[in-house]
């Protein structure tokens, strides 16, 4: 391109403003390429009963999507369709390991342990997953058929536990620990350091995990030419749509749909800050192009066409945009490694996994590219085209900032549509035009902010006037002159704060509202579990501990909870929560959105279910509703007696069952919660201490109390808190460079003005005043427009969060709304402080001279 | 009585051998009620003249009085309240504020001194009287003529009642009738007003109505012609 020395001349001619614009896409693209980049660690933290299974002639996998567990027999199933030449059962389930329990030789923390049962008794080479993936045997045996309890472990783990062929290791299991004889170690390739593969034969696994007779795969091998398609849809008609059956994805449903949502925030985040860094790219070339209209005028009178005014202009888009793209995800890279290691002991804590290192895939890379250049190419886009319109005779004429023509007719029209509709959204109660409504809201906001800027100069310019005098009377004229700058400049502001106010709301209201919630529901004096976030893969307790725990002195009463995560016909997750529904009530309980307690009582048949608030949004589901379970012994009618919520479960879809039904329908044996009630008059010491005795044998259950769940979870929202503040200040950080830009602009635009406001009488001290007056009218505009965004944002992504199932009474972000307007002032005073101090400085002979 | 004294006035731009001398010991006054036109080619010092006088720029060497006052002595505010109080500017593109009407445009240089605005106004309203655009003062800068800009230009400079008003090619950007309108008024200015008036400017047909001609050439003064313009 030839215009690109030209495009790199004007870059290099003014190095504060590229910094500027540069910074605000640079930070855009580091949010959205770091967070982006650990999108897959979270995935591969989840995600993980498939892993290391790479066995080249198996050609079925059958897993149910949850990753759940089903009866064995079906392996007899599975072998009888036709094309199915040989089957094989697995379990195949990561188990958590008890926090600091094993380690590495070296130290690292060994966090989870994963499961292999493997059918000894099956012969065949092709189901042989223990020396798969490039394990290979390097001392002791493989297992044989009739081993007990036995197990093979990697060098590398029994190193760390100290142990060789011929010990014993004990594996933390849902009846305790258990002790395994290790007759084999594997030279593990070391695929995750922090979770150790052990292979048993099928039989200990299953008393390990306490699933008699159950497990989580069956493979098969096909006859040669057996046709695929045809096997698929016998085994879609046998087993229905809970299952999957080539691909190992299964026990993933929840994680991945929370992992796409994730990413999706992320991506969100990462495109406001592009969106408000576009704004500024915006401004700065469209003031650009006006100050160059004399050298563009005389590059038209020399000969350059209009579409090389064009390419010129986009080529300088390019430049900062490459540059800021390039820069944005190199420090992607260390934002991604720094949020690793900021979260990945919130997670250890939480999940008893650590977060791995970010991974940047080809659709991260592509996807930032695309925005990173797409975005602010696009912005550059309308001045460019702006440039070219410019004539040769526009060289002649002398360069001054005149009144922005008016308003076009049609922006206005397309603005109060989109204020309309933007509001019919917000109002609908629907969530899919809730959100659109908020974008148009937004959108609409930006069109119009324009014709704001007059009045809204006019109010604050009187408040400025008491403070600046005279000074803030002109600061006020100079933003009245250029309304659309303005509101642009005002626009990226008012986007961070009415996010800040928005989300700030929102987690006020969530936060404030869960923890009372908790307070409503949870009732009970303890809780023994084995952590808060319970899925599939934890292994919970066999009904031993709570018959221990019942008989220790000053224990009133008890309830205990099994669970299970199961999907529906689209894939979707759906828990099931099997409860003791007269204890439950007694001890604990739910807060009840429609029927009553006496859905408990009914709940004893079998035949009737609670569901939850999210559950009946997500399906329709009222009162008197049937639903169907997929049970092991085939289709299971249930009734919806009562829409209630408890603290656990309220972000997913949940039916409460009568327990005996989940352990038939199933399999699930074993208790993930234990909820107890001490005695009037307990030796409280004593009995913590009984507690904790109780649990010991229970690798990772602990004892909790009901205040200090309380405390933790105040803890967890505090943190959560934090962690929202700082991704939010680093959305306010694109707008402060925006507002710095567009003063420094103003500034060069108007130095000849300012020498002749230094010439006629106006102090140094005097102009410093109308540079920070003008910022902080154009940060009040912003600070106006955001507290009404946000406040409407805040209403409805409550309001969403009500349609989610979790029904929290709003609560007006009052300290959000503070600390956007603080933050909004801090900013103004902050943004002008370089822009002020340059147009105090200018010399005034050089500034009348400039052109 | 002298309004301006320049003694042996010197400002170097630059150094080693990119230094440029714009004005090389320069020696001049203006007297009160006096209207004194500096003439010269392009580059020979005459706006850099004009700026040291209005305490824009500094001298490398010299000395200017304004009413007997040595700028060298002033610091960067006294030199401000200076310029505000004691002298009037016009320039050549006007430098009006284009979002403030003519009125006040007018009043800024009061406004900027601490006078109330209301004051500002009916005082910057009486000069626009004074110089026949009192009707336009509502308007804003590009809703008026150049001409009409120029005595707005004009009415600013005098309404702080400056004893020296500088102009620095002021009809630079005027068509032939109002640059003699313009001529007329500055002489009335002086007349009428006894204010002293420096000019700088490459036109002989504003020139014409100053009382003495400075020609200036690489900045040195070569040559000082008087008008006698003056009764009496």
């Amino acid at each position: 391109m030839r215009e690109l020395p030209l495009a790199w001349s004007y870059i290099k001619g003014r190095p504060i403003r590229t910094t500027m614009t540069i910074l605000s896409i640079v930070i855009g693209v580091m949010m959205m390429f770091g967070l982006n980049g650990l999108a897959p660690a979270f995935q591969d933290m989840f995600v993980s009963s498939t892993q290391s299974m790479a066995l080249s002639n198996v050609d079925l996998y059958v897993t149910r999507r949850d990753g759940g567990f089903f009866r064995q027999e079906y392996q007899g199933n599975v072998g009888s369709i036709a094309g199915v030449e040989a089957t094989a059962s697995l379990i195949a389930r990561t188990v958590a390991a008890p926090p600091d329990h094993y380690t590495t030789a070296d130290g690292r923390p060994i966090n989870t342990i994963q499961v292999y049962g493997v059918d000894s008794a099956n012969t065949d080479e092709s189901f042989n997953i223990v020396t798969a993936a490039g394990r290979r045997l390097a001392a002791g045996r493989l297992l044989q058929p009739g081993d007990g309890q036995v197990v093979l472990i990697s060098e590398l783990f029994a190193e760390g536990l100290g142990v060789s062929v011929g010990e014993t290791v004990r594996l933390p299991g849902a009846g305790g620990w258990m002790n395994f004889e290790v007759v084999g170690l594997l030279a593990d390739p070391g695929i995750m350091l922090g979770s150790q593969q052990v292979f048993m034969p099928l039989q200990a696994a299953q008393d390990l995990l306490n699933t008699p007779n159950r497990v989580n795969t069956i493979m098969g091998r096909f006859t040669e030419g057996a046709d695929a398609v045809a096997i698929e849809s016998a085994m879609e008609a046998m087993f229905g749509h809970g299952y999957e059956y080539s691909p190992l994805e299964g026990g993933s449903d929840i994680w991945a749909a929370l992992m796409e949502f994730a990413s999706v925030i992320f991506t969100m985040f990462g495109l406001l800050a592009l969106a408000m860094a576009g704004m500024i790219m915006f401004n700065t070339f469209r003031t650009s192009v006006v100050e160059r209209k004399r050298d563009i005028g005389m590059l038209r009178a020399v000969g350059a066409k209009r579409k090389t005014v064009i390419r010129a202009i986009l080529a300088e888009g390019l430049i900062l945009a490459g540059m800021g793209t390039v820069v944005g995800m190199l420090l992607g890279v260390g934002f991604g490694y720094g949020a690793k290691a900021t979260l990945s002991a919130v997670f250890e804590n939480l999940m008893g996994r650590p977060l791995g290192d970010p991974r940047f895939t080809v659709s991260t890379f592509l996807v930032t590219i695309a925005f990173g250049l797409g975005i602010p190419l696009l912005s550059v886009l309308v001045p460019a085209r702006s440039a070219s319109t410019i004539t040769p005779l526009e060289a002649m004429r002398p360069a001054t900032v005149g009144q922005e023509a008016a308003l076009k007719r049609s922006r206005l029209i397309v603005g109060f549509i989109c204020l309309v509709l933007g509001l019919a959204g917000l109002l609908s109660g629907i969530f899919p035009l809730m959100a659109l409504g908020s974008i148009l809201f937004l959108l609409a906001l930006g069109l119009l902010g324009p014709m704001l800027i007059g009045p809204v100069t006019k109010t604050f310019s009187r408040i400025l006037n008491l403070v600046f005098g005279q000074e803030g009377g002109i600061a006020a004229g100079n933003i009245a002159r250029q309304p659309r700058r303005a509101a642009i400049t005002a626009s990226s502001l008012m986007i961070g704060l009415a996010i800040l106010i928005g989300l700030g709301g929102m987690l006020a209201s969530t936060y404030g509202g869960a923890l009372r919630f908790l307070d409503a529901s949870f009732r009970s004096d303890y809780i023994m579990m084995p952590s808060l976030v319970v899925t599939n893969d934890t292994v919970g307790a066999g009904p031993d501990l709570a018959e221990t725990v019942k008989r220790i002195r000053g224990v009133k009463e008890l309830t205990t909870i099994r669970q299970i995560d199961i999907s529906d016909a689209d894939g979707l997750g759906i828990r099931l929560v099997g409860i003791d529904p007269l204890n439950y009530a007694r001890i604990s309980g739910l807060s009840f959105l429609e029927g009553d307690e006496s859905a408990y009582a009914g709940m004893q048949s079998g035949n009737s279910v609670i569901v939850n608030g999210r559950f009946a949004s997500q399906y329709g589901t009222i009162i008197g509703d049937t639903i169907t379970l997929d049970g092991d012994h085939g289709p299971v009618n249930v009734e919806v007696t009562a829409i209630g919520l408890d603290y656990i479960n309220m972000k997913l879809p949940t039916i409460f069952v009568e327990q005996t039904t989940l352990t038939r329908e199933y399999g699930v044996r074993n208790d993930v919660f234990l909820m107890v009630n001490h005695e009037s008059g307990a030796d409280m010491e004593q009995l913590e201490e009984d507690l904790q005795a109780a649990t010991q044998n229970y690798p990772g259950f602990g004892i909790i109390s009901r205040e200090q769940l309380w405390e933790s979870q105040k803890q967890l929202t505090d943190g959560a808190t934090v962690g929202a503040n700082i991704m939010l200040s680093l959305l306010a950080a694109p707008a402060l460079i925006g507002l710095a830009n567009a003063l420094g602009i103003n500034v060069i635009e108007r130095t000849r003005e300012i020498g002749m406001l230094r010439a006629v009488g106006a102090k140094r001290r005097q102009i410093r005043r109308m540079v920070i007056a003008e910022s902080l009218l154009l940060c009040l505009m912003g600070i106006a427009l955001g507290v009404v965004a946000g406040i409407m944002l805040s209403f409805v992504m409550t309001g969403v969060l009500e349609f989610a199932g979790m029904r929290i009474p709003y609560e007006f972000p009052g300290m959000g709304v503070l600390t956007a307007v603080a933050a909004g002032l801090i900013c103004g005073i902050l943004a002008a402080l370089i822009p002020a101090r340059r147009a105090s400085d200018l010399q005034i002979v050089a500034a009348l001279a400039y052109e | 009585m002298r309004i301006v004294e320049t003694e042996n006035l010197t400002r170097i731009f630059g150094s080693g051998e990119a230094q440029v001398t714009a004005l090389d010991g320069v020696s001049l006054h203006v007297d009160t009620g006096e209207f004194v036109a500096v003439m010269g080619p392009s580059g020979c010092g005459k706006s850099t003249l004009l700026h040291m006088i209005g305490g824009l720029d500094r001298p490398t060497d010299g000395v200017v009085k304004i009413e007997g006052n040595d700028l060298n002595s002033m610091d960067d505010d006294d030199l401000t309240d200076l310029r505000r109080e004691h002298i009037g500017f016009i320039f050549q593109f006007f430098n009006l504020i284009p979002t403030l009407s003519a009125l006040d445009n007018t009043a800024l240089p009061l406004v900027l001194g601490g006078t109330k605005p209301a004051d500002a106004q009916t005082k910057a309203e009486e000069w626009l009287k004074k110089l026949e655009v009192a009707d336009r003062s509502t308007h804003r800068p590009d809703e008026l003529s150049g001409g009409q800009r120029q005595r707005v230009a004009i009415a600013r400079s005098l309404v702080t009642d400056p004893t020296l008003i500088l102009a620095d090619e002021p009809t630079g950007n005027l068509d032939s009738k109002a640059t003699q309108e313009f001529a007329t008024l500055l002489r009335d200015i002086v007349d009428r007003w006894e204010r002293s008036i420096l000019l700088v400017t490459h036109d002989p047909r504003i020139s014409s109505f100053a009382d003495r001609i400075i020609h200036m050439e690489d900045g040195q003064i070569t040559e000082e012609t008087d008008n006698n313009l003056k009764e009496g």
